[in-house]
């Protein structure tokens, strides 16, 4: 078991279960233990529910219980990290946006923290092609440390950890942010706790400041690391003083893309590391149909409470396809269940801005209407002339949706 | 878990005046009071006209902080209508000098909550918002705490990635402060028997903020009508008031005793401003903000016990309101400073000196001397008006015994549906307008907004229920909810909770009481701003 965090002085310990009362997480119980002193009881903890928030320290009158300073991994010679990394997320081949976002801040807190660092983007996979590099260098990468592994051919979140923990240990960066996409989310985290340093997710500013450290007193160039708590009610300012490095994901469209400068210069490292073994294999990727982001696309065909039924979602999904778009819907067709809630437009749905909206049977109340405000061209066809959604259309076609849609089908099956 | 010495559940104007008054009269040891609120913050889920009798502000806050209270208007000019139908109408000669409210503050109470929301933070209050406490905590028949409602959970009760649990907060006092038909208040009733004379009555109120062009109208310009479009035997009346030159708020009550199925009080809203001596009010107005809540406007007999033990009730969720001039926020704040009086004084009976205090305060008076005006006015308008006119000429004294009336409750009163005059109720509709907005279009103004994938916080208790309710009432809830939640599918009763105003008039006037209202997640909503 683990060594706990709190150390409690049985010597000074009354028995009161103060301490048991201050705790937030259950940790501390009191044991039986006749002769310890007048009350016979003395307060034990349970390290693997400790939580090391010290309220019990606080909370004993008697000064009994004190925190066990760690010695944790990255501690030693703070001074000796220096430079700002950035997880470049790479699919295919394709570096993902927010890692372009994060290049960006990361050049402005460079510029913040002064003393030569540098900004270096972390780029893993297998086969990458040198596309990828040169983008992250036009895009603000100082230096970009690449590691071309076959077993990180496929995504595994044991192998990352250990890729970019040997490399936070050879190279001992300051900053580390990643893009809190799914897969930053799901390793990130496992980085922080193999490093031991702490993480903040989610977080929406960030800058680099000198900022006092409470515990030492020194004066230290520190990232603030900010993100909303208690449900957004609060901005909770977030630091960490006495471990390196400071780690923070950042959710994707939060910060904005620089201009890539393609004459920009930087260096490529290939680092050559010697990686665990997947434990998994990747033997086929499956779409979820209804898993579709329908604000990617350009050309929606959304159909209403008009369409009658699911069957005719079929016919709609005919007609996107020969337009090259996607289906989506109002809510009452998620409702009658006609259609997956993911493909719900407005209000409580999708805020979407295709080129070409194309609406059959919805009347257009404004829950709906707010969430199709950013299409360029919008074609309504609605049985009923004084429908609000004709305030709108760019062009409107009164008639029943279920006449019109076959033939459409068959024309431009022509 | 989270210890405190007094925990609010609700910040309205009744609960942050606890808040204040607790932490002004402390002296030197200032105890631990935290707020929750369900809204997404402080002043979402309240509304109200609102002239507010200024009494109520008296020795709660300082003279300083009145002079600061974000007051729209003072009342200049004010006028009281009769309606008989939508072109006929009488001017009362002189306004009843119960009702006058000249020199009044008219205000948005949502704004004037944010402010005292400020002071009570300022004194050290906590005031959490987006939390809603869905359950009190007893030991041995003694309120001991409440917990928070979990949030983040699916539509079918699975754990989201955002999951929060619940969370329990443990107080030597707990105040409920929830608002008219609070649900742990309810609750809390029903367990206790702490029920008044009779059943709580409501009204439900309806309210619309109007734009209109500058240089048309007079800002502090009050008018109140009563009669039309109510029929005679419900208790119904509208507002106008000017709180600005651009600024119109217009607003209908109508009494949830109502009988007849049909009705549709929206319906009758929109017909209300539709009146000529109404709508020239808003020449040219555009409807920019919407909401409705309801009124506990069953008056003194209607008041429940309002303490058990480790728990006061305070403002609209115990009643408190003048159900002659619907005004209640005043009371509130008084009940608020007795509430925190009584937690002070720290007796062995902290309940009855609460109640004590409370009755000594002017507006628990108020609601004595009117005492009979709501059950009155069951009887038919002449009735009421008369009651009105010899309660106040005798402070209450005639008459001397108890109007009975209201005594069966508001879902008992509705009678069974009519079918062709629904009909000729859904044939008569006022054309549309920018300032008679369609439903939907009105509850969009109101802000509401619900995750949709989290469990439909109105439960239907019996499907079966329904079916009979349909064939017998006609499915009056598609018709009394101002915010269109239900919809009738054929056979199946749709209902879209997250255009829900949190009003409660469904659990209240629900033919068959099978509706059970539960807490949504904290922080969804109505998200009123100038309501």
């Amino acid at each position: 078991m683990a060594e706990a965090p709190i150390k409690i002085d049985i010597a000074a310990c009354k028995g009161c279960g103060k301490c048991v009362k201050g705790c937030g997480f259950g940790a501390l119980s009191m044991v039986d233990k006749p002769g310890a002193n007048k009350i016979g009881k003395i307060a034990v903890v349970d390290a693997s529910a400790c939580k090391a928030c010290s309220a019990c320290v606080a909370a004993c009158p008697f000064k009994a219980i004190s925190e066990v300073k760690q010695k944790v991994y990255g501690t030693e010679k703070i001074e000796s990290y220096k430079d700002i990394w950035v997880f470049a997320e790479q699919h295919g081949g394709t570096v993902a946006d927010v890692a372009f976002e994060l290049l960006a801040k990361a050049q402005e807190l460079k510029a913040q923290r002064g003393g030569g660092a540098k900004v270096c983007a972390v780029l893993l996979g297998s086969n990458l092609p040198v596309a990828a590099e040169q983008a992250l260098i036009a895009s603000g990468a100082d230096v970009v440390y690449k590691v071309d592994d076959p077993n990180l051919a496929d995504y595994e979140a044991n192998v990352y950890v250990d890729a970019v923990a040997q490399l936070v240990e050879k190279h001992r960066p300051e900053v580390i942010l990643a893009g809190a996409t799914a897969v930053g989310r799901a390793f990130f985290a496992r980085v922080a706790v193999k490093v031991r340093t702490g993480l903040t997710a989610d977080c929406t500013m960030l800058k680099v400041e000198e900022t006092k450290n409470k515990d030492t007193g020194a004066l230290q160039m520190l990232l603030h690391q900010t993100r909303p708590a208690f449900g957004g009610n609060i901005m909770a300012t977030i630091m960490t003083p006495n471990h390196r490095p400071q780690m923070a994901t950042v959710r994707p469209k939060v910060f904005k893309k620089g201009e890539p400068d393609p004459a920009r210069k930087g260096t490529v490292l290939a680092e050559a590391l010697k990686l665990i073994a997947p434990q998994t294999k990747l033997v086929k990727t499956v779409r979820d149909p209804d898993a579709v982001d329908i604000a990617a696309y350009d050309v929606l065909v959304s159909g209403g409470r008009g369409l009658k039924g699911a069957e005719n979602f079929k016919l709609l999904a005919r007609l996107a396809e020969l337009l090259g778009g996607e289906v989506s819907c109002s809510r009452a067709c998620v409702d009658a269940g006609w259609c997956p809630a993911t493909r719900q437009v407005g209000q409580t749905g999708k805020t979407v801005a295709p080129k070409l909206y194309l609406c059959f049977g919805i009347s257009g109340a404004i829950q709906h209407l707010e969430g199709i405000r950013g299409a360029d061209t919008i074609i309504a066809v609605n049985i009923d002339p004084n429908a609000p959604i004709f305030g709108v259309a760019d062009l409107g076609i009164v008639g029943d949706a279920l006449e019109i849609i076959p033939a459409l089908i068959k024309e431009l099956e022509k | 878990m989270i210890e405190t010495d007094v925990l609010i559940v609700g910040a309205g104007p009744a609960g942050l005046a606890t808040a204040i008054a607790l932490l002004r009269n402390a002296g030197e040891k200032k105890p631990r009071v935290v707020v929750l609120d369900k809204g997404r913050s402080v002043g979402s889920h309240v509304l109200s006209g609102a002239i507010v009798d200024p009494s109520g502000f008296e020795s709660l806050l300082t003279p300083e902080e009145i002079e600061k209270l974000p007051c729209e208007a003072k009342v200049v000019k004010e006028s009281f209508r009769s309606l008989f139908t939508a072109k006929w109408d009488m001017k009362i000669p002189w306004v009843p000098p119960m009702m006058s409210s000249k020199g009044f503050p008219v205000v948005s109470l949502t704004k004037v909550t944010a402010y005292l929301a400020q002071i009570a933070s300022k004194l050290g209050a906590e005031i959490y918002t987006g939390f809603a406490v869905t359950e009190l905590v007893e030991k041995d028949g003694r309120v001991v705490g409440a917990k928070t409602g979990e949030k983040g959970l699916g539509k079918d009760g699975r754990k989201k990635s955002n999951y929060l649990p619940s969370e329990e907060i443990r107080a030597k006092v707990v105040v409920l402060a929830e608002g008219g038909s609070g649900i742990l208040t309810e609750r809390l009733i029903a367990e206790k028997e702490l029920q008044g004379t009779r059943p709580q009555t409501y009204a439900l109120g309806i309210k619309e903020l109007i734009e209109v062009p500058a240089g048309t109208q007079t800002a502090g310009e009050v008018m109140h009508t009563f009669g039309w479009p109510s029929d005679f035997h419900t208790y119904g009346g509208g507002f106008v008031y000017h709180v600005s030159e651009t600024q119109v708020m217009v607003g209908y009550a109508y009494a949830l005793d109502y009988r007849r199925a049909e009705i549709d009080p929206f319906r009758l809203f929109r017909r209300f401003k539709s009146a000529p001596s109404v709508s020239r009010h808003f020449k040219g107005g555009k409807t920019v903000a919407y909401g409705a809540k309801v009124i506990p406007e069953g008056g003194f007999y209607a008041v429940p016990k309002p303490y058990a033990p480790g728990v006061l009730i305070v403002g609209d969720g115990a009643g408190l309101l003048d159900s002659l001039r619907i005004k209640g926020v005043h009371i509130a704040l008084q009940s608020g400073r007795a509430a925190a009086e009584a937690i002070l004084a720290n007796t062995d009976a902290i309940g009855e000196d609460y109640f004590k205090r409370l009755q000594a305060t002017n507006g628990w008076k108020e609601m004595q001397r009117v005492r009979n005006v709501r059950a009155s006015f069951s009887f038919g308008m002449p009735w009421g008006v008369m009651a009105a006119g010899l309660a106040w000429m005798t402070f209450g004294k005639i008459p001397w015994f108890r109007v009975p009336g209201c005594d069966e409750g508001d879902a008992a009163a509705l009678e069974p549906l009519v079918r062709d005059r629904l009909a000729r109720e859904a044939a008569d509709d006022v054309e549309a307008s920018p300032f008679q907005p369609d439903r939907l279009t009105d509850v969009f103004m109101s802000g509401t907004i619900h995750e949709e994938d989290q469990p439909c916080h109105l439960k239907i208790k019996d499907p079966a229920a329904c079916t009979a309710c349909e064939k017998e009432f006609g499915s009056p809830c598609t018709r009394f909810c101002p915010a269109e939640v239900y919809l009738r599918e054929g056979d199946h009763l749709q209902i879209d909770f997250s255009n829900c105003l949190h009003c409660k008039t469904c659990r209240i006037k629900c033919p068959k009481g099978n509706i059970d209202w539960t807490f949504p997640q904290g922080g969804d909503g109505p998200r009123y701003t100038r309501m």
